[in-house]
């Protein structure tokens, strides 16, 4: 699986992240997360995803004038962009979690009625 | 590249990404392509390659644009357009039906006329009628016939088309009636 599939459920807290360091704007937000490793985002994914989150309350906006253009539609985190982050964090570190258990090579999961299964991953 | 190229590329692309999204409604639409836009140009100032090249196609772009928002649906406020067209649509979108309409529209107070007169006259033939009140029947024919006519302009009825088909096809009845009572009176 590449990273761009990865990142299709994850944009969202991604976006929230970088936003929550410091507000920024379309292209710098893409930027920062392109340079915290998310090489293969796409643009457009990471401009409809700061519109979506605007527009369900998640985020604030303002413009800022710009020498190098148009305007700078600048975005800052609010409360409830905040609580989705928190949410996001703990879902993520739960999942994180379980996913990294069950692709450790060797491994063992408990199941339910006792019986210890190795996972043998392929590498 | 030059400002003004970069502008121009620019300019193309958006152009292309609005069309993708034509089906958005507009406040949607104009606010996506603002965010877009000033993203656009600043990349264009600062990295190397053509848009196309760096971004994908615009047909790819609007499409990632539209995915992690809630702007995949079309505008409710234009209903879309049926699977599959009945047959009235089929058969008034065709070009040869536009053709005879273009054709027939002028004519069609002509056929008012023609459909009021054999209407009289089949009702003369079955009930016989003095004079006057023939007159008086050719003249209701004609007042009735034009304001179905004018009304059927605006709102096609369906029971109207019946009517005019069933009179089209009394014509060559009622032409030969009355062709044998001019001849039989002379």
């Amino acid at each position: 699986m590449d990273q761009s599939q990865l990142l299709r459920g994850t944009l969202d807290a991604a976006v929230l992240a970088v936003v929550s360091e410091r507000d920024g704007y379309g292209y710098d937000v893409l930027r920062r997360l392109r340079d915290a490793g998310l090489t293969e985002v796409a643009d457009a994914s990471v401009y409809g995803t700061l519109r979506r989150l605007y527009k369900n309350g998640s985020l604030i906006t303002y413009s800022v004038a710009s020498d190098e253009g148009p305007h700078r539609r600048y975005y800052g985190i609010n409360d409830a962009g905040r609580d989705q982050l928190e949410s996001a964090r703990a879902t993520w570190s739960e999942f994180n979690e379980s996913f990294s258990r069950l692709l450790g090579i060797g491994s063992k999961i408990g199941s339910a009625t006792g019986v210890d299964l190795e996972l043998e991953m392929n590498t | 590249m030059t400002a003004t190229h970069a502008d121009n590329e620019v300019d193309t692309y958006l152009a292309a990404i609005r069309e993708q999204l034509a089906d958005l409604p507009p406040a949607d639409r104009e606010d996506l392509l603002e965010e877009v836009e000033a993203s656009l140009r600043e990349s264009s100032n600062t990295d190397t390659g053509t848009l196309e090249s760096r971004l994908g196609t615009p047909v790819r772009f609007a499409s990632e644009l539209r995915a992690p928002g809630d702007f995949a649906e079309a505008d409710p406020a234009q209903p879309a357009a049926p699977a599959t067209p009945g047959l009235r649509d089929r058969i008034t979108s065709h070009p040869r039906f536009r053709v005879v309409q273009d054709w027939y529209t002028p004519l069609a107070p002509m056929w008012w006329l023609v459909r009021a007169v054999v209407g009289a006259v089949i009702v003369r033939m079955v009930v016989p009628l003095p004079g006057l009140l023939t007159f008086l029947l050719l003249v209701a024919a004609i007042a009735v016939s034009t304001r179905v006519g004018l009304r059927s302009t605006r709102r096609h009825s369906h029971w109207i088309v019946a009517l005019d088909v069933a009179l089209l096809l009394a014509l060559p009845v009622a032409a030969v009636v009355l062709g044998t009572r001019v001849s039989g009176d002379n």
